[in-house]
């Protein structure tokens, strides 16, 4: 089966994470970045809903304007968490509505989503979840599913929409033979219209906590997909390195940043991301250093590849 | 196995740490039971819990600090965050919706003075809970689902409209709540907090202007009269428009308008 043929966005460049608590951050980073990456999810009120349902948002201007005042005249990009696209039972649609009012609110450049499921309906139809994407199987039954959802959301929001690697921390998922991450990611992207955000320190993560070698994850996934790259710092936690967007960026992310900068054609934005809640922990002078640095390489790798300064 | 099967357990396994359902577990061959009894021992399972549990307290945290703050002083923290995250699953990854569940657990845990304990420290976390509550309702706009009967032991009343009654001074009551001092009795004098969409910190004492224009706009006069009282850099017309619409909900009979424009009742 050939690749199917997807848009590719134009370049953008560099940018960070909106921090709804931290807004005032974007101004001191504003000579930095090219663009800001928006959680439509997190600027939500909710609606009343049954114990059956997810609680049911919708987008609130109260909170999308301020927003959209610290990003000034920067590009945003969209990043969701509650899609849930992996979900056998379906997907969150309260979610798909919040990014239709997103779309009519901001013009934004694309829509990614975890590739996971965050939540799944239990024996009586009550649906439980968990708030953070869980790991899928590895298997042709899985990768049809999501593709067709993937190509829906894009066609649906009218916008490039892509899928992002997610952390995981179990070993040894049921796979179809022969199929791992890479051969997964390969396989959706053969399947669907949709591209690639590859977050490197999830991918760090996990060859790390799992015994995997990340270089040649990266060797065996469709480069010329990858329109966005995460990059983040992580902790230790019970000897595993865990996602959790509250430090710099380690070194190994870095190296991987790099490698990825030469090869992947059609990149065109890395996102820093940090988390609301732990940015005060990590501060303004570091968040701005992790910035630059990241500048730093963004230029270096476009003035390589098209010979022309930023 | 059907895939919905299998995400229903790793649910179950990354929220509980087993898959405890015998229906389902009925339902996997030997590779499937297998899989789930292995990964239940993987140190992984324990990571994935404690990454789902502390996202989730995150959100608890952002979302009901005071309420945070009593249990710590009660000593009923650990437990209820244990408790609570062992119990439960995520609504949402949205902390509103997160922090709205874990005070409804509270208060059916300790939400009553009556319950025992310290008296004047359950009585400070009744308190603060039905104010977290109503903080967290007038911020999500659920609060038309929240018309019910206070109870005489509650120094705050719950109310609609974004006012929450206290039946005692409410400036002396927001100063105790912020440094977790006891509370005033209950009945030692009146006031009321407005707890507002845009209102930073989501709550604070009303002034007498708002209390005004709410109690005329609960008494059914029209928004569009009473604007002039509302302070300038409060003005939200969602806010107006819903107290209008509670205007009329408050001329039924099982909702009476109280003072101070807080308005108390049974749903119809």
């Amino acid at each position: 089966m050939r690749a199917r043929s997807s848009v590719s966005p134009e370049p953008i460049g560099i940018g960070c994470s909106a921090m709804p608590s931290h807004l005032g951050v974007l101004g001191l980073v504003a000579d930095v970045i090219d663009l800001v990456e928006v959680s439509p999810e997190a600027l939500t009120r909710e609606l009343p809903s049954s114990e059956l349902s997810m609680p049911r948002a919708r987008l609130d201007r109260d909170l999308v304007d301020p927003v959209l005042a610290a990003c000034g005249r920067l590009p945003v990009i969209s990043h969701g968490m509650e899609l849930s696209i992996g979900t056998a039972a379906g997907w969150n649609h309260e979610s798909l509505s919040v990014l239709d009012d997103f779309g009519r609110t901001v013009d934004y450049r694309w829509h990614s989503e975890h590739i996971g499921f965050t939540s799944a309906p239990d024996r009586d139809g009550i649906v439980r979840g968990v708030g953070l994407p869980l790991p899928l199987p590895f298997t042709t039954e899985v990768a049809d599913m999501v593709a067709a959802r993937a190509d829906m959301v894009a066609r649906r929001l009218g916008r490039t929409f892509l899928l992002e690697n997610s952390p995981r921390y179990l070993p040894d998922l049921p796979s179809d033979p022969g199929w791992d991450e890479a051969r997964f990611l390969t396989e959706l992207c053969r399947r669907s219209s949709c591209g690639l955000l590859l977050d490197l320190f999830n991918l760090h993560a996990n060859c790390t906590n799992l015994g995997l070698d990340p270089f040649d994850l990266i060797d065996r996934i469709p480069l010329d997909r990858v329109v966005e790259v995460h990059v983040a710092g992580g902790a230790e936690h019970r000897g595993f390195l865990v996602d959790t967007h509250s430090t710099a960026v380690p070194d190994r992310v870095w190296n991987l940043l790099e490698d990825l900068l030469r090869r992947a054609p059609n990149l065109a934005a890395v996102v820093f991301e940090v988390s609301d809640d732990c940015f005060p922990a990590l501060g303004i002078d570091v968040f701005r250093s992790e910035i630059e640095k990241l500048r730093e390489l963004w230029d270096h790798a476009r003035g390589r590849l098209v010979g022309v300064p930023r | 196995m059907s895939l919905a099967d299998w995400q229903s357990r790793l649910v179950e396994l990354a929220s509980r740490g087993t898959a405890t359902d015998d229906t389902a577990a009925a339902a996997l061959d030997a590779s499937e039971r297998g899989w789930f009894a292995s990964a239940a021992l993987h140190p992984g399972a324990q990571v994935t819990r404690d990454v789902v549990h502390d996202l989730r307290w995150r959100r608890v945290v952002a979302s009901a600090p005071l309420t945070l703050l009593a249990l710590r002083r009660c000593g009923l923290l650990d437990g209820a965050r244990t408790s609570y995250l062992a119990e439960t699953f995520t609504p949402s990854s949205r902390a509103s919706a997160e922090g709205r569940q874990f005070l409804a657990d509270v208060h059916s845990r300790w939400g009553r003075v009556t319950d025992g304990g310290n008296t004047p420290d359950r009585h400070h976390l009744a308190t603060i809970v039905a104010l977290e509550r109503a903080v967290l309702a007038a911020r999500t706009s659920t609060w038309t689902t929240n018309i019910r009967a206070s109870r005489p032991d509650d120094a705050v009343a719950p109310g609609i409209g974004g006012l929450v009654a206290a039946r005692c001074d409410a400036a002396a009551l927001l100063r105790r709540l912020l440094a977790n001092e006891p509370l005033p009795a209950p009945g030692s004098g009146h006031g009321a907090f407005l707890v507002a969409p845009g209102l930073a910190g989501g709550f604070r004492e009303a002034s007498p202007s708002e209390i005004r224009a709410l109690t005329l706009v609960g008494e059914g006069c029209p928004v569009s009269e009473v604007a002039g009282l509302w302070p300038r850099d409060l003005i939200d017309p969602s806010t107006l428009v819903r107290l209008e619409s509670i205007g009329a909900l408050v001329r039924q009979p099982s909702v009476r308008a109280g003072r101070g424009g807080i308005l108390s009742g049974s749903p119809a």
